[in-house]
């Protein structure tokens, strides 16, 4: 027990004690891709905290030509930070080499002594390629015709041939061998229609490393790496990348004086370099995709869970679905989840918690549910699924996440409106919308046929009411014209009525009634006179009589015996005795004077 | 000899009344076995019932309203259906169930056109129009003019100024409602008989500047869309859209409602 303790101890204060110190090393530093004809440098450092280098063992170079070496030179640097002092020193041993023949070679690791300790470099592999045999340029005007000549841009896909949603990583690189880049200008990316497109990769400074390219020796340097997701499927072309070069080239004119020779003249050439157009072939996504798909491409896992253990009527919870794995999540969208319609949901919230992985997007999505549950008791929350495209296996796989049955517990009343006692009534929520019913009774059903706006009746109507209006008119017209005329109704019954009426006094007179005979005979007299004069009876004065016979044409004598003859019945009616008189004359009289009037009038 | 041809007419007359009653009730079986497929979700039977009997003849707003449903869930009929809910409109302006369904119908419609903006008067009135359908707003003209001649009349010839002063007033009321009715009727009428009103049938068709099929095009119209036809050249339809724009297309891409 007190021994394991121990060596724990001291593991640790070994530890410690070597990272507070700097680390003596000693590594190679050498050319990765040489040309044949190439002259280069390989350079053994040894770096420690005192000068105690000792023992240098040189490798040997089976497949390289020795040309010089190895020069030796020290270097000590002290930096004061923050108080502590801290001294480096290095030894370094440089060889200058020639390759003998193209291929792959390993320079074997050389060893030293650093305070007492040997340390090794590790092996590094040098590539010797073709040499591209190109001369010096020659005269001013060659140098700078051929600035530039060498240098490519090329733009690299991981992939030509993917699906619908699966990462496509584009690198673009610039490439030359022997001009001298000075700046770059007018950089231009493709716009990668048809893709969604990050960049993952945009280093700030452009630094150049030496490649194979095509059996070459190139330099190259990484302009700018893209992950691109296709939105389509078909061919599409990614347009050409284009960069503008700023290339130095040495002025080898013929010098124009002495002085001028020693200084070398620059001049600043401008190239445009393009890299080629890629095709990317896109398959479509496979037909039949589940219902639950919802963009997913690539290889997730589905974990679905509540937020709140407890869920109690009136508050807040959610459900929240992670997916993880890797993937175009960027592209994803929320699975379907229909919670029950007692529970009030609101729009769904992702959170984003992936990043940019070699292969695309690698990490989670969540996708959060909120809801509100308005009424208490049990519920059962349907089963998450959630569907994607496997593009390894090449098909669509669905994930099922079991049914969650919860409990709502009652809540609190809601609202800050006034709580009525009672029920809180809820408005009926429409759930979902479709168009109405048919119509199930068929009585309507007949054989198309006219309308009345289309038929005679159009007119007919019209026509017969206005007949109709006129045929009243007219009639009332014609009762108005007979009724207005009563006067002269009367005028001529006025020859009836005194006969009825003569015929009553006759009756009378043989009944032996004298008064009533009196009395009917001066009716029968005075009310022809007034209907034949068309007046009324209250109008008829002696005097008005007599005038308007005489108007009328009516003889003195014929006026003089009408009135004496009202004068006689008026006699008879208000004397005291009942008596006769001399009825039949005055009855007589009566007659005559009537026919004359008759004939005159 | 005389007792035969009497004894073959009575014959025809029976035959021709049982035949009658008989196509009727076919009518009326096929009517229903319809109905029944479609509470059953069978829509594609209910329609072919439903079309047959229009083949028929017959006619009425349901009937048309029925094959416009059966054809909006049978699904991919968007043009049909928009085009029947409309010709039950025709029928009877006021048939609630058609107009809704249509503004459903027309969600589906792919092309979103903002029609020109109506005067506020003409919306109004042609709302009023279709509150009845052509032959109610006939019934409606003959009743308003009887009324107004009896108001008339009474204005003329009734005894007392009191009334003859009501029965002015009642007259001239009357004879602006019998004028407005007479109107709707003949609108209510026109528009039940005009043929210029269209949808488009076809998924998708190019509305081109010229009657003919190198002309070049100027807009690309779906299925559901509403159009007027303007003028008819051959097999080209020279057709504006509900915001103004015109162009021909071909008669084949369009049904008239």
């Amino acid at each position: 027990m007190l021994r394991s303790r121990l060596i724990f101890l001291f593991a640790v204060f070994f530890i410690g004690a070597g990272i507070s110190h700097a680390q003596p090393e000693f590594t190679v530093d050498a050319p990765a891709v040489v040309a044949s004809d190439e002259v280069f440098n390989a350079v053994y450092t040894a770096t420690a905290e005192k000068d105690a280098f000792s023992g240098f063992v040189p490798p040997q170079f089976p497949d390289f030509e020795v040309l010089a070496g190895p020069m030796s030179s020290t270097m000590m640097s002290t930096n004061i930070f923050n108080g502590k002092r801290t001294t480096v020193r290095q030894r370094s041993y440089t060889y200058t080499l020639r390759p003998l023949k193209e291929g792959k070679f390993i320079l074997p690791a050389a060893s030293i002594m650093i305070d007492g300790r040997k340390y090794e470099t590790p092996e590094t592999v040098v590539e010797v390629v073709k040499a591209s045999g190109k001369g010096t340029s020659s005269g001013r005007t060659d140098a700078r015709a051929s600035a530039g000549a060498d240098l490519v841009l090329k733009m690299d896909v991981s992939k030509t041939e993917v699906a619908v949603g699966e990462p496509v990583m584009a690198t673009i690189k610039l490439y030359c061998q022997n001009s001298a880049i000075s700046g770059l200008e007018d950089v231009r990316f493709p716009s990668f229609n048809g893709f969604w497109s990050q960049e993952t990769d945009t280093p700030q400074n452009i630094s150049f490393k030496r490649e194979n390219y095509g059996g070459k020796v190139y330099n190259s340097a990484l302009l700018r790496k893209f992950m691109l997701f296709p939105q389509q499927s078909g061919e599409i072309v990614i347009d050409p990348a284009e960069i503008v070069c700023l290339i130095q080239v040495r002025d080898n004119s013929p010098a124009t004086s002495f002085f001028d020779d020693f200084f070398d003249t620059y001049q600043t050439v401008r190239k445009r370099v393009a890299s080629e157009a890629v095709t990317v072939r896109v398959k479509p996504l496979p037909g039949g995709a589940p219902a639950s798909f919802t963009g997913g491409v690539g290889k997730f896992d589905m974990k679905v869970a509540l937020s709140t253990d407890s869920l109690k009527a009136h508050e807040a919870s959610s459900l929240t679905v992670t997916v993880s794995g890797d993937g175009n999540f960027n592209m994803l969208e929320a699975p379907d989840v229909t919670l029950p319609p007692e529970f009030e949901s609101y729009d769904v919230k992702k959170t984003d918690g992936y990043k940019a992985g070699p292969d695309g997007f690698t990490g989670k999505k969540v996708f959060e549910y909120p809801f509100i549950p308005r009424s208490y008791g049990s519920f059962t929350l349907p089963g998450v699924e959630f569907s994607y495209y496997d593009v390894s296996a090449g098909r669509y796989r669905t994930l099922k996440a079991p049914q969650m049955k919860v409990e709502v517990a009652k809540g609190n009343a809601t609202g800050p409106t006034v709580v009525q006692p009672g029920i809180n009534k809820q408005g009926v929520k429409t759930i979902g919308e479709d168009i109405r019913y048919i119509a199930v009774d068929g009585s309507g059903l007949k054989p198309a046929g006219r309308s009345i706006a289309e038929s005679p009746f159009m007119y007919i109507v019209p026509v017969a009411i206005a007949v109709l209006s006129a045929a009243v008119a007219f009639v009332i017209e014609r009762r108005r014209k007979l009724l207005g005329n009563a006067a002269v109704v009367r005028n001529r019954r006025a020859r009836k009525a005194a006969r009825f009426r003569l015929r009553n006094a006759d009756a009378f007179l043989r009944e032996g009634r004298p008064a009533d005979f009196y009395r009917e005979l001066h009716r029968a007299v005075y009310g022809y006179i007034a209907d034949k004069l068309m007046l009324p009876v209250s109008d008829l004065s002696r005097d008005r009589i007599t005038m308007e016979l005489r108007s009328a044409g009516v003889g003195d004598r014929t006026a003089g015996d009408l009135l004496s003859l009202l004068d006689t019945c008026e006699q008879a009616i208000y004397s005291p005795e009942n008596q006769w008189g001399d009825a039949k004359s005055a009855y007589t009289l009566a007659e005559n004077v009537i026919s004359q009037i008759e004939n005159t009038i | 000899m005389t007792g035969l041809r009497y004894m073959f007419a009575a014959i025809m007359c029976l035959a021709a009344s049982g035949l009658h009653a008989r196509t009727a009730s076919d009518a009326d079986s096929i009517w229903n076995r319809s109905v029944e497929y479609y509470s059953e979700g069978d829509y594609a039977n209910a329609l072919e019932g439903f079309i047959s009997l229009e083949n028929q003849g017959y006619l009425s707003a349901d009937l048309y309203y029925n094959i416009a449903n059966c054809y909006y869930k049978v699904g991919g009929y968007t043009g049909k259906a928009i085009v029947y809910y409309q010709r039950a409109l025709r029928i009877d302006p006021s048939f609630e169930d058609a107009r809704v369904n249509l503004a459903f119908a027309r969600n589906s419609a792919l092309d979103r056109i903002e029609p020109v903006p109506e005067f506020v008067m003409v919306t109004w009135l042609r709302d009023l129009r279709d509150a009845l359908t052509a032959d109610s707003w006939a019934w409606m003209f003959f009743i308003f003019l009887l009324s107004a001649a009896v108001a008339v009349l009474l204005f003329v010839y009734a005894p007392r100024p009191g009334l003859r002063k009501v029965s002015f007033a009642f007259s001239i009321v009357l004879v602006i409602f019998s004028a407005s009715s007479l109107a709707f009727t003949l609108s209510s009428n026109a528009w039940r008989n005009s043929r210029d009103g269209a949808v488009v049938i076809s998924p998708v068709t190019s509305v081109k500047s010229s009657p003919a099929e190198m002309a070049p095009p100027l807009f690309v119209i779906h299925e559901g869309t509403d159009v007027v036809i303007i003028e008819t050249v051959g097999d080209w339809d020279r057709i504006e859209l509900a915001d103004g724009r015109q162009g021909w297309l071909r008669a084949s891409d369009i049904e008239i409602i």
